[in-house]
């Protein structure tokens, strides 16, 4: 996978070719999402149609990779029928590369906002590095003081400490 | 990669494909390379009807729009299929028509020697440059 990242790297010093594969990639993930979150969502075409407000046959177009006609409005009012959010941005160029190379069908699907939101509300927010991040808790690691069971000798301690597979607390164990 | 693709070869041992590419401009090879880099890393299963068929069954064209309608002719497998795909024959449309004529009975007819000879009728695919 490196060598792709280091050839795209390498090839997209060329500004005309970088665009147009950007293009085409770029169309490629659009129709692909678009089928995978019907998908995801047990739509048919059809219903997906219904939900968008556009006829089917439309749908079927912009499911096609050689589609290559998108406006705005028409994602908003997919982003609707799939009740997720639509982010339209300027990237750099590099950002680009790493989508190619990370493109899969999970990395396509998204949650609908209730599941989401939900989800979301486990998340811890923290700024880091001047940003703010949401970190799933289930990630983050407690340390939790223990309590010797038995008074302790006051000697010189014996003891070390081991991280156990799977667990998130230090366990004292004997020297 | 989790998909392989190949170059068809001529009896002389010749990539024809790749010489097919030789003369192709920034903005054909960019979208050229686009598609195939995403059936190496994905096939053709998450990207709609990014193979389309021909009137050749078991051959398949890549469809890159611009100034020159590309179509370059191709094949699941055909040694392993599921696995990999073989770049057959490099082909134009003009006016809905295909150019070479019968563009998709040359490139099965190269799929069939493929099938005959694979170690000497195709090469791993040589990146368009």
């Amino acid at each position: 996978m490196n060598e792709l990242i280091e050839r795209l790297t390498d090839e997209f010093s060329d500004k005309e070719y970088a665009h147009a594969y950007m293009e085409e990639h770029g169309n490629m993930i659009l129709a692909a999402q678009i089928k995978t979150l019907r998908e995801q969502r047990g739509l048919t075409q059809t219903k997906l149609a219904q939900l968008a407000g556009m006829k089917q046959e439309r749908i079927s177009a912009l499911e096609n990779v050689d589609y290559d006609a998108w406006t705005v409005s028409t994602l908003r009012k997919l982003a609707e029928a799939f009740d997720t959010g639509l982010q339209v941005s300027f990237v750099p160029v590099s950002s680009a590369i790493m989508s190619v190379v990370n493109i899969s069908k999970s990395n396509l699907e998204v949650s609908p906002r209730e599941d989401d939101l939900e989800s979301f509300l486990k998340h811890k927010i923290i700024m880091s590095s001047g940003h703010w991040k949401a970190i799933d808790k289930s990630y983050l690691a407690t340390v939790e003081t223990l309590a010797p069971r038995q008074p302790v000798e006051p000697v010189q301690p014996k003891h070390s400490w081991q991280r156990l597979n799977g667990e998130n607390q230090l366990h004292a164990i004997g020297g | 990669m989790p998909f392989k693709l190949f170059d068809y070869c001529d009896a002389t041992g010749k990539n024809i494909f790749k010489f097919w590419t030789t003369d192709l401009q920034s903005q054909q090879r960019g979208k050229l390379n686009a598609k195939l880099d995403m059936l190496m890393l994905q096939g053709s299963e998450l990207f709609p009807e990014v193979l389309t068929g021909t009137d050749t069954p078991g051959i398949s064209k890549l469809r890159i729009k611009g100034n020159v309608q590309l179509r370059p002719m191709l094949c699941d497998g055909p040694i392993n299929n599921g696995k990999e795909f073989t770049l057959l024959l490099g082909a134009i449309e003009v006016g809905e028509k295909l150019k070479p004529k019968n563009a998709d009975k040359i490139a099965n007819k190269h799929k069939n020697e493929v099938k005959k000879d694979h170690h000497n009728r195709r090469v791993d695919h040589e990146r368009i440059n």
